[in-house]
C-alpha cells in the first residue's frame, strides 16, 4: 500500500489534538460536581466528570459538594473504618440533610416574606420536606426514633419558633454532630480535639496559563478578595492606533521580560555549573593535607620511638574518612543542586542544613584530632629530658595542614551558603509565584467535618486578566493537622480538575483579509475587463462567531463565523475600485474565508475566497488571525 | 362568590381546629369542609390530646402551610359514625389495594379536588399487615407527613 504522508500527518495532528486533554487530573463521582450557569442565568449544565470541560468565559461556576460522601471520606481518612456503624449512620444523617439549605432557602425567601408563595412553592417544600421525614421514618433506629416522637419532644415543639421540619432538622443536625464527636473523640487530648491530628477539607482555585499561575477567589471558600470586575465584551471593536500601540508595546515588554528571564535562567545555570566543576578551591588543600597526612603516618611508623605519634594518626583517620565521605555526599548534592535549578532551591533548605553538617563534621574532627595532638605533646613534658615527644615536629606538619584544610572548607561553605542565599532573595518573587501556583496560601480555610459549606462559586468575572484558552484548576484536599511541616501532615487530593475558558457565547468580531474575488458570470457583463479569473481585493469583515463546550479542538483550531464582508474589487481595471458587499464564513482562526458578493459599481455577482494572512494590499493592513497576536 | 361555611372550634385558642355542627348534618358538611379547606381529619379520642391539636394547629398556621390547611377532629359517636362511609371510600379510593381496617384508621389526610386519602395515620400500626406503616401512630411527624402527601396531589390548576 501506498503511503501518504498527508494522511500520516492528519492522523498525527488528530492524535495530538485528542491527547492535549489527557492531563493528570482526578475526579472521583459522587463527591463534586462542578457546573456553570451562564452570565444570563439561562443556562446551566453539569460539566463531565471526565474529559474536556469548556465553560464560557463570562460564566459562574458552581462546585456542589455532596457533604455525606464528603465526610465519609474525611473520616476514612482520619483511620476510621468504613464499617463503624456511626460512619454509616453519620452517613444516612448526611445524606438525608443534603436538602436541608433548599428547604430553609424556600422558607426564608417564599414564606417569610412579603412575597406571594404560588402552589408550586407549597408542593416544592412539601416535596423537599418529605425526602428527610420519609427517610427518617424508614432509617432511624427505634431509639432515635421514639426519641423524636416522644411527648417531651412534641412539648419542644409546642414552644418552637418554626416550622416542624425546621424543628426536626435541628435535630437530626444536632444528632450529626453527636456522631461527628463521637467520630474524632480518639483524637482527643485533655477533653479537645489534638489539632495536628484533625483532617481538615480545603477547596481553592487557581488560574492557569502559559505564563503561570494564581490564585482565585473560590465563594465561600477562601478570603482571597476577588479582582475587580472584567467582562470580555462580545462585541470586539477593531482596535484604535493608540490601542495597537499599547498592544504592541506590551508585546515587545513581554517578549524582552521572557528574553530577560531566560538569560537569567541560562546565567544562573552557568554560574552553578561553574562554580560545580571549580568545586570546592579547598580541594587542593584537602588534597595537600591528605598527601601531609599518609607521608607523616608511613614516616612515623618506621620508627618504634615515633610509632605513639603514628597511633594518634592511626586513630584518627577513622574521622578522616568520614569526612572524606561526606565531603563526596555535600559534592553530590551541589550537583544535584546545578542539575535541578531552580527548583531545588525553590523546595527546600536541605542545601544549608548539608553543608551545616559538613562543616560541623570536619570542625569536630580537627578539634578531636588536635586535641589528641595536643595530650600527646603534654606527655612530653613529663619526660626527664623536658623535651617534647618523638614525632611532634611531624604532628605539628599535620595539624597545619588540617588547619589549613578545615579552614578552607569553612570559608567555601561560607561563600556556597551566601552564593545561595543571593539567588534565593533574587528569585524570592518567582519562588512565591511558583508555590501560588498550585500550593494553598492560609487564605484558603480549613473545614472540619460539619462545617463544610455545601456549594462554592467562582464568578469568573472577578477573577480578573483572563483570556480564552486559559484554565482554571479546582482543586480540593483533605489534610491531617495544619502545619506541613508537622510529623502527622499529611495531604490527600480529592479533586484536580481543569476546566478550559472559551469564548462560547455568542460575538461579534470585526476583521480586515484579502479575498480573491472571481466575478463568474462575466461572460454577461462586458464592464468586466478582467482577464484573470480571480483579483485580490481588500476586504473587512464584520462576523458573529460561538465556541463550543464540548470540543477544544474546535475552539482552538476551527471556530467558524458568519457575518458581512466589504470589499473594493476593481473589475473593470479602470483603476477606481468598486464597492462591494456580501456574506462570508470564516473558519481556522479566521484564518481562511469564503462566501458571495455583489459589486455594485457594475451590478455583477461575485464569489471568493480569502486569506487573513498579515500584509498589506491596497493600504490596508490586514489583521493578524484570531489567537496569533495573543500567542 | 360562594361564603364559606363556618365550622365549630373545639378550642377558642386553636382556630384551624374544627368540629362538625352535629350528626344530623355531618356527611353533607364534611364534603363541604373537605371542599374548602385541605383537612387531616383525626378520629375519636387519644392520649394527650391537648399537646397534639396544639401541634397540629401549629402546623396548619406555620411557614409553609397552606392557608386552607385544617384540621377536622371528630370524637362525637354520632358524627363518627355518620362520616365513615364517606370516609372509607375516600380511604379505598386513594388506596385502592390496601388490606386495612376501618377502626384501626386514628386520622387521614385528604385531597379536597379528588376527595382521595392521601395518607393514613393508625391506631395500632401493628395490626395494619403492611409493615411500612409500622410507626404511623398519631404524632406531629406523621401529621406533617399526612399534610404533605395531600399537598403534593393537588392539581396544579387548583386555586390556592
Amino acid at each position: 500500500m501506498k503511503k501518504n504522508p498527508l494522511y500520516a500527518a492528519i492522523a498525527v495532528l488528530l492524535s495530538f489534538a485528542v491527547a492535549i486533554p489527557c492531563r493528570a487530573q482526578l475526579t472521583p463521582s459522587g463527591i463534586f460536581t462542578l457546573m456553570e450557569e451562564s452570565t444570563s442565568g439561562k443556562h446551566m449544565d453539569t460539566l463531565p466528570q471526565t474529559g474536556p470541560a469548556i465553560v464560557d468565559i463570562n460564566s459562574i461556576l458552581h462546585i456542589k459538594i455532596d457533604l455525606a460522601a464528603l465526610e465519609d471520606e474525611m473520616f476514612r481518612f482520619q483511620g476510621i473504618s468504613g464499617s463503624d456503624i456511626r460512619l454509616q449512620k453519620l452517613k444516612e444523617f448526611n445524606t438525608l440533610l443534603q436538602n436541608q439549605n433548599e428547604i430553609l432557602k424556600l422558607i426564608n425567601e417564599k414564606f417569610s416574606g412579603s412575597t406571594t408563595p404560588t402552589l408550586a412553592d407549597y408542593k416544592e417544600l412539601a416535596t423537599q420536606s418529605d425526602f428527610i421525614l420519609d427517610g427518617l421514618e424508614t432509617n432511624l433506629d427505634d431509639d432515635l426514633w421514639n426519641e423524636l416522637t416522644s411527648p417531651a419532644m412534641e412539648q419542644q415543639f409546642r414552644t418552637f419558633d418554626g416550622p416542624y421540619i425546621v424543628f426536626v432538622i435541628n435535630f437530626l443536625a444536632e444528632k450529626a454532630q453527636l456522631l461527628r464527636e463521637s467520630l474524632t473523640e480518639q483524637l482527643n487530648v485533655n477533653g479537645e480535639a489534638d489539632s495536628s491530628l484533625l483532617i481538615y477539607f480545603r477547596l481553592g482555585a487557581f488560574i492557569k496559563n502559559k505564563s503561570g499561575g494564581r490564585p482565585v477567589h473560590v465563594e465561600n471558600f477562601d478570603d482571597i478578595s476577588p479582582d475587580s470586575y472584567s467582562e470580555i465584551s462580545s462585541f470586539s471593536a477593531p482596535l484604535s492606533d493608540a490601542e495597537k500601540k499599547a498592544l504592541n508595546d506590551t508585546r515587545l515588554i513581554n517578549d524582552s521580560i521572557q528574553t530577560n528571564t531566560g538569560a537569567a535562567t541560562f546565567s544562573f545555570k552557568k554560574l552553578i555549573k561553574s562554580r560545580v566543576d571549580n568545586l570546592f578551591p579547598s580541594d587542593t588543600s584537602r588534597v595537600k593535607f591528605k598527601t601531609v597526612y599518609r607521608t607523616k603516618l608511613a614516616d612515623l611508623n618506621r620508627s618504634n620511638a615515633t610509632k605513639p605519634a603514628a597511633r594518634i594518626l592511626v586513630e584518627n583517620e577513622l574521622s578522616l574518612t568520614r569526612v572524606d565521605q561526606f565531603y563526596t555526599v555535600a559534592t553530590q548534592t551541589y550537583q544535584q543542586f546545578a542539575g535541578s535549578f531552580p527548583q531545588a532551591l525553590i523546595n527546600g533548605d536541605s542545601l544549608d542544613q548539608t553543608f551545616d553538617r559538613f562543616s560541623k563534621l570536619v570542625n569536630d574532627a580537627f578539634s578531636q584530632f588536635k586535641g589528641d595532638v595536643s595530650l600527646y605533646e603534654q606527655s612530653g613534658s613529663r619526660l626527664s629530658s623536658g623535651e617534647p615527644p618523638p614525632g611532634s615536629p611531624d604532628l605539628d606538619e599535620v595539624v597545619n595542614a588540617y588547619d589549613s584544610y578545615a579552614a578552607s572548607i569553612n570559608q567555601d561553605i561560607s561563600g556556597i551558603k551566601s552564593l545561595f542565599s543571593d539567588i534565593r532573595s533574587i528569585l524570592d518573587p518567582f519562588r512565591k509565584s511558583y508555590l501560588a501556583n498550585e500550593d494553598f496560601s492560609d487564605q484558603v480555610l480549613r473545614f472540619t467535618a460539619g462545617s463544610i459549606p455545601p456549594t462554592g462559586l467562582i464568578e469568573l468575572k472577578y477573577i480578573g486578566e483572563r483570556k480564552a484558552g486559559d484554565e482554571i484548576l479546582v482543586k480540593a484536599v483533605l489534610e491531617r493537622g495544619k502545619k506541613a511541616g508537622n510529623r502527622n501532615f499529611e495531604q490527600k487530593t480529592l479533586l484536580r480538575r481543569y476546566v478550559t475558558m472559551a469564548r462560547v457565547a455568542v460575538h461579534v468580531k470585526m476583521s480586515g483579509s484579502v479575498i480573491l474575488a472571481n466575478p463568474y458570470n462575466r461572460a454577461s457583463n462586458p464592464a468586466i475587463t478582467l482577464q484573470n479569473k480571480f483579483q485580490f481585493s481588500p476586504t473587512y469583515g464584520i462576523f458573529l462567531k460561538w465556541g463550543s463546550r464540548k470540543s477544544k479542538f474546535y475552539n482552538d483550531f476551527v471556530a467558524f463565523g458568519a457575518g458581512l464582508g466589504f470589499s473594493s474589487p476593481d473589475f473593470n481595471l479602470d483603476g477606481t475600485p468598486e464597492f462591494g458587499a456580501g456574506v462570508m464564513l470564516t473558519g481556522f482562526r479566521d484564518l481562511l474565508n469564503a462566501g458571495w458578493g455583489w459589486n455594485f459599481g457594475l451590478d455583477t455577482p461575485y464569489s471568493f475566497i480569502g486569506f487573513n494572512i498579515p500584509f498589506s494590499i491596497g493600504g490596508i493592513q490586514s489583521a493578524s488571525p484570531e489567537g496569533f497576536l495573543e500567542d | 362568590m360562594t361564603v364559606p361555611k363556618s365550622f365549630p372550634l373545639h378550642f377558642p385558642t386553636l382556630t384551624r381546629v374544627n368540629n362538625l355542627d352535629g350528626a344530623a348534618t355531618a356527611a353533607e358538611d364534611l364534603k363541604i369542609y373537605i371542599n374548602q379547606y385541605l383537612p387531616l381529619v383525626i378520629l375519636g379520642d387519644f392520649p394527650d390530646s391537648e399537646t397534639m391539636l396544639t401541634n397540629a394547629d401549629l402546623l396548619c398556621t406555620q411557614a409553609g402551610a397552606l392557608p386552607t390547611q385544617r384540621i377536622l377532629w371528630l370524637n362525637d359517636e354520632g358524627i363518627l359514625a355518620a362520616v365513615m362511609p364517606e370516609l372509607d371510600a375516600a380511604i379505598k379510593s386513594g388506596f385502592p389495594n390496601k388490606v386495612y381496617s376501618y377502626d384501626n384508621i386514628r386520622a387521614l389526610s385528604i385531597e379536597p379536588a379528588s376527595m382521595k386519602a392521601a395518607y393514613l395515620i393508625f391506631k395500632d400500626p401493628s395490626l395494619s399487615p403492611d409493615p411500612k406503616d409500622i410507626r404511623k401512630t398519631l404524632s406531629t411527624f406523621q401529621m406533617q407527613r399526612a399534610f404533605n402527601a395531600a399537598i403534593a396531589l393537588i392539581p396544579d390548576t387548583r386555586d390556592l
